[in-house]
C-alpha cells in the first residue's frame, strides 16, 4: 500500500464522522393542533 | 395560552440561538380540525381556519407533517388542495385510494442536513372520512415493513410521524430497530418525555399544540442511541444479581442436585434459575463489550436531549403568522355575520326573558351584575372583532348550547352578554308565575366550567369566581 492510499484511508475513516455526523441536529416537533389558531378574545 | 404566532416566535428564537446547528420542524398530525368533527353549519369557518394553519406552517418553515386521522374530516380532495399550498411534505404511507390501493399522499420524504440523510415517514390513525370517498386507511403492518426495507438502508436516521394508537406505536418501536424516532399524535393528555424503547425513541408533544417539543440530537454513524446499552447493562446486572442471590441460598449446600433429589419442584426451579443465570451472564458480557466499544470511541453512540417549550401568552408574536391569524379572524367573523343575517332565529315561544326583564324586579342584583365582566362579555368579543365567530360566541351570550353556536349569530340585543339566565337558567315561566322554585339560585361549578376552561381560562377557581360575580 503506498502512502497516498494510507492517507486516503485515514481521511475516510477519521474525517467523515467529524464532518457528516456529531455536529448536532435540532428537531422541533408538535402534534394535535386541532384547528386551534389561538383562543377566543 | 398563546397560539400559532407565539409558537412561530419560539421556534425561530430557539433555532436562532444556535444557527450553526441544522434544524427540522415536524408535526405528527391532527393539525386542521377539532376532535369531534368539522361542525355542521360551520364547515366554512373550519376550512378557512385549516387553510390559514397551512399558511402559518409554511411561514414557520415546517419540513414535514403527517396526515392525522382528524385531518381527513373535510375529505381527501380538500386535503389535496391544501397540500398544493403546503411548502412542507405532507405524509401518509397508509392513506390509500380504495380502488387502486395507491398512496394518496407522499409516504415519506428525505431531509438532508450536513451529510445526515433523514427519512421521515407518516402513518395515519383511525380516520373520519366523508361518505363516498375513494380513500381508506390501510393497517400499518401492510405498508411499513416494505417501505423500511427500501429506505432504511439508504438513510442515516429514520423518523416516523404517527397518529396511530399508542399500543401500535409501542409495538413499532419494539419491533423496528431501524426506526430511530417515533413522534406520536393523539395519544397523550400531557407531554411525555421522550422514552427509549430498544433502539427507538418514542416522543409525544401533548395536545392542541400548546407545547413545542425540542430534541437536540447528536447522531453518529453507529445509528444507535447511547443510553440503551448502558441502561440495559445496568438492568441486566440487577436481574443477574437477583438470580444469583436466589441461587446462593440453594448453593449453600455443596451438592444441590443430590440435596434436592426428593423435591422435584425445587429442583426444577433450581435448573430454571441456572439457565437464567447463564443467559444473563452472556447478556452482561455482550452489553459490557458494547459499552466498552462505545467508551473506546470506535462505535460512538448517538445521544439526545429532550425538552418542551410552553406557548405562554406573554411571549411575543411572530409578525407574519400574527398577520395571517388576524386576517383569518376577520374572515371568520365576516362569514359568521353573513350567516347570521341569512338565518335569523325561527319564531316561536322564547324561554329567555333577557336581563333587563329580570332587573325590573331584582334591581340591586341587576346593578351588581352590570359591573361584572359577564355583562360586557359580548362587547369584549366585538372589540376583538369576533362577535360573529360561532366558535367564540356561545360563551359570550345568554342561553346558547355549546354545540353549533349558529343561533347565537343573530340573537336580540338583550341576550348579547352573559346575562342573568346564563347562570340562573331561563326564567320566562318564573316571571309569569312569580315563583322562585324553577330557577337556579346558585350555579354549580360544572355550569361555570362549560366556559371557564383552558385555554380560555387557565386559572379558574370556583370559590374566588363566585365571590367576584356573586350578588
Amino acid at each position: 500500500m503506498n502512502w497516498i492510499a494510507v492517507v486516503f484511508l485515514f481521511l475516510t475513516l477519521h474525517a467523515f464522522p467529524g464532518v457528516a455526523h456529531g455536529q448536532g441536529l435540532l428537531l422541533f416537533y408538535s402534534s394535535d393542533v386541532h384547528g386551534e389558531t389561538e383562543p377566543c378574545g | 395560552m398563546g397560539g400559532l404566532s407565539k409558537k412561530a416566535f419560539q421556534l425561530a428564537a430557539i433555532a436562532g440561538e444556535d444557527e450553526a446547528k441544522p434544524h427540522f420542524a415536524l408535526d405528527a398530525g391532527n393539525l386542521l380540525f377539532k376532535q369531534g368533527g368539522l361542525v355542521p353549519g360551520r364547515e366554512g369557518q373550519g376550512k378557512l381556519t385549516a387553510t390559514a394553519i397551512v399558511k402559518a406552517y409554511n411561514a414557520m418553515g415546517y419540513d414535514a407533517v403527517a396526515v392525522g386521522g382528524l385531518d381527513l374530516q373535510a375529505g381527501v380532495p380538500f386535503l389535496q388542495s391544501l397540500a398544493k399550498e403546503a411548502k412542507f411534505a405532507w405524509l401518509s404511507a397508509n392513506l390509500v385510494s380504495q380502488s387502486t390501493k395507491k398512496a394518496i399522499m407522499r409516504p415519506g420524504v428525505t431531509l438532508q442536513a450536513r451529510g445526515i440523510k433523514v427519512w421521515v415517514v407518516g402513518l395515519t390513525g383511525a380516520a373520519i372520512l366523508p361518505a363516498n370517498e375513494d380513500a381508506m386507511i390501510l393497517p400499518w403492518d401492510q405498508v411499513l415493513p416494505g417501505l423500511l426495507d427500501k429506505e432504511a438502508k439508504t438513510h442515516d436516521l429514520v423518523v416516523l410521524l404517527s397518529s396511530l394508537p399508542a399500543p401500535d406505536n409501542q409495538r413499532i418501536a419494539e419491533t423496528y430497530r431501524n426506526i430511530h424516532l417515533v413522534i406520536q399524535a393523539g395519544v397523550a393528555a400531557n407531554v411525555i418525555s421522550a422514552q427509549p424503547i430498544n433502539n427507538t425513541v418514542l416522543a409525544s408533544a401533548g395536545p392542541q399544540g400548546k407545547q413545542l417539543g425540542v430534541l437536540e440530537i447528536d447522531w453518529q454513524p453507529s445509528k444507535r442511541w447511547a443510553s440503551q446499552a448502558r441502561e440495559n447493562l445496568a438492568s441486566t446486572r440487577e436481574a443477574l444479581a437477583q438470580v444469583q442471590f436466589q441461587l446462593s441460598a440453594i448453593r449453600q449446600d455443596p451438592d444441590p442436585e443430590t440435596a434436592l433429589r426428593n423435591r422435584p419442584e425445587q429442583l426444577n426451579a433450581y435448573h430454571l434459575l441456572q439457565k437464567r443465570e447463564t443467559a444473563l451472564v452472556a447478556d452482561v458480557e455482550r452489553l459490557s463489550k458494547e459499552v466498552a466499544e462505545e467508551d473506546r470511541g470506535r462505535d460512538r453512540p448517538s445521544t439526545y436531549r429532550n425538552r418542551f417549550v410552553a406557548m405562554e401568552a406573554t411571549l411575543p408574536d411572530q409578525p407574519q403568522v400574527l398577520s395571517l391569524i388576524t386576517r383569518l379572524k376577520e374572515e371568520v367573523n365576516a362569514m359568521g355575520q353573513q350567516q347570521g343575517v341569512a338565518s335569523p332565529p325561527a319564531p316561536g315561544r322564547q324561554i329567555y326573558l333577557g336581563s333587563a326583564g329580570c332587573g325590573s324586579c331584582h334591581q340591586s342584583q341587576h346593578a351588581a351584575w352590570q359591573a361584572t365582566p359577564h355583562a360586557s362579555a359580548y362587547q369584549a368579543l366585538a372589540k376583538d372583532r369576533q362577535q360573529f365567530n360561532p366558535e367564540c360566541l356561545p360563551c359570550h351570550v345568554t342561553g346558547i348550547a355549546m354545540d353549533q353556536g349558529k343561533e347565537a349569530l343573530s340573537l336580540p340585543e338583550d341576550r348579547r352578554g352573559v346575562g342573568c339566565e346564563s347562570c340562573h337558567g331561563p326564567v320566562r315561566d318564573h316571571r309569569e308565575r312569580r315563583q322562585g322554585k324553577d330557577m337556579i339560585r346558585k350555579p354549580s361549578p360544572e355550569m361555570c366550567l362549560t366556559c371557564h376552561v383552558p385555554p380560555h381560562d387557565l386559572d379558574f377557581e370556583y370559590g374566588a369566581a363566585i365571590k367576584k360575580v356573586g350578588h
